[in-house]
């Protein structure tokens, strides 16, 4: 570990201010300080100054650690208009959002009443991710921007494309927990299992900026090398300096359900090989499909959460939930996959864990 | 395992030369005493805990935050005391297996049914058991075996002696005067 200074601040203002203050040297942020401290170690980050965001002592109050519902009326225009339409072509609507700050804790959304049961895709994703004592840390925003867990990126031994160099070991080395989409460039998975669920529960992100606050869809924060806009080296838009203040999810109508799965190899504390988070809205009675909106998104198979539109197209056309059906959804799921020499089999197990939601969401919905 | 490679870290030079460690004065509440040491800004709790308060209970397994060993409840949270840097545990109140009795002559509930159901084997494991456990039932008094086995899901045993520490922990909730049997409510 280099030698570094210590900043401490609670407010995502002096964030923004100390990491732009560091002009010419490097800063990082850290906040529950997870994944940072384990870079520090190993090396693969290296500030000169390491900004400290703190939760406030003990009476004072921040909407940075606080969960909290805001009525529609209360709601900025800001995230309004960024909220989905109620029909394609519609207007956004004002909605009742549930507003989570960037220091929320893991073990605070995975208990949290109302993300249990409003939101349970969320609190699902939550309660699997680690153990109680990373959990009791980790914060949101730093579950959402920790770095990728490519064993060739966390080695210091290994200068891979992510790092500035001109390979990605992965391609021809050790990858059955690599990426199966979008895998050319960097064949690491993205790590956030909380991402996969804020994407199905189409979450807004809110960021701090140096002139003041920007918003955007979560679904357009994470980019791939291979996107528009993409750079190797990132996994999403956060520019250097910004900060990450909130997330808004808009809280679902009662025709809304959400599940969250996650395919591991130990029954606890462990990576997934694949999981899924799914989302849909029933359609009246009478219509033709079952279902009038759907979302699926996949992670641990792409360098960012995987949205499988395939298999959102075929699962809004299911007139009635048979076995055939479930089977062409699952099978759309994999649209596009072109696994690498160890990790073939997260072929099937990502059909078989959408199979697996689909199942289970429409027999509760 | 010791503390020695952590500090050789910070023993480097920077591009500004030779990088000498200033030293803080960490203040905190340790089993409700009120403590103050000088330690290095990025020791960890755990070398804190250890090495200048010689609270040895508290053990050191993998270091990253994986094994559990080094659980302590920080402001009543469960934490691994390895990933906590010293200045980030400034003015914080921390319990370690050493403050779990309630006194010299009285165990806590958990750490008797430990000794009772044998849940202690080669003992590296057990502080951070007992303090995972403690914290799983502050929040669930009556946790189904399901739910000790999540509770105690960042805590490896090198004994693999899992069955006996999810025995001990049932035990501790019936020693509460609960009726849990066999997993069930």
């Amino acid at each position: 570990m280099n030698a570094f200074t210590w900043v401490e601040v609670t407010t995502a203002e002096q964030a923004v201010a100390q990491l732009s203050a560091a002009r010419g040297g490097s800063a990082l942020l850290k906040a529950g300080g997870i994944d940072v401290l384990d870079r520090l170690k190993e090396g693969l980050d290296a500030p000169e100054r390491l900004i400290v965001l703190r939760r406030p002592t003990a009476g004072s109050k921040s909407t940075l650690s606080e969960i909290s519902e805001i009525p529609a009326s209360r709601l900025p225009d800001s995230i309004t208009r960024l909220l989905p339409a109620g029909n394609a072509g519609d207007a956004p609507q004002p909605r009742d959002c549930l507003r989570i700050g960037a220091l929320v804790t893991l073990a605070q959304i995975a208990s949290h009443p109302t993300i249990l049961r409003a939101l349970p895709a969320l609190a699902q994703a939550a309660h699997a991710i680690a153990t109680p004592q990373i959990r009791a840390v980790a914060t949101i925003a730093g579950n959402l921007l920790q770095r990728p867990r490519c064993w060739y990126f966390r080695s210091a031994d290994f200068h891979c494309r992510k790092k500035g160099g001109d390979e990605c070991f992965a391609l021809d080395g050790e990858n059955e927990y690599h990426a199966i989409f979008d895998n050319r460039t960097c064949a690491a998975v993205h790590p956030s299992g909380a991402a996969v669920a804020l994407l199905v529960l189409d979450a807004i992100v809110e960021i701090q900026t140096a002139s003041g606050t920007r918003q955007q869809r979560l679904s357009a924060f994470f980019v791939s090398a291979s996107q528009q806009g993409g750079d190797v080296k990132r996994e999403n838009r956060l520019e250097p300096g910004e900060v990450i203040t909130h997330l808004y999810i808009p809280l679902p109508s009662p025709d809304e359900r959400s599940l969250y799965l996650k395919s591991k190899q130990k029954q606890s504390f462990d990576w997934p090989l694949c999981e899924v988070a799914i989302s849909v809205r029933r359609a009246p009675s009478g219509a033709g499909s079952l279902l009038q909106a759907a979302r699926i998104v996949v992670g641990g198979v792409a360098p960012i959460p995987w949205r499988a539109k395939a298999a959102e197209a075929a699962l809004l056309r299911l007139s009635k939930l048979d076995i055939e059906s479930v089977r062409a959804i699952a099978q759309a799921a994999s649209d596009g996959a072109r696994p690498l020499a160890k990790n073939g089999y997260k072929v099937p197990l990502c059909q078989g864990v959408v199979a697996q939601a689909v199942m289970q969401i429409l027999s509760n919905a | 395992m010791s503390t020695h490679g952590h500090d050789s870290h910070h023993a480097t030079t920077t591009s500004s030369g030779t990088f000498t460690r200033p030293l803080i004065e960490l203040r905190l509440r340790v089993n409700g005493i009120d403590t103050v040491c000088v330690v290095h800004p990025m020791a960890r709790l755990l070398d804190v805990l250890r090495e200048s308060l010689h609270l040895s209970g508290t053990k050191e397994g993998c270091g990253e935050g994986e094994c559990g060993a080094c659980a302590v409840l920080l402001n009543g949270e469960l934490v691994c005391s390895c990933l906590v840097p010293a200045l980030q545990a400034m003015g914080t109140e921390v319990t370690t297996i050493e403050g779990v009795a309630p006194s010299l002559a009285t165990l806590d509930r958990v750490q008797q049914a430990f000794v009772d159901c044998g849940g202690a084997q080669c003992g590296i494991c057990t502080p951070g058991m007992i303090l995972a456990a403690k914290a799983l039932l502050t929040r669930c008094p009556q946790p189904t075996e399901a739910e000790i086995r999540e509770g105690l899901a960042g805590n490896l045993c090198r004994c693999t002696g899992y069955t006996k520490i999810f025995s001990s922990v049932l035990r501790a909730c019936q020693a509460d005067g609960a009726t849990t049997e066999g997993g069930e409510r």
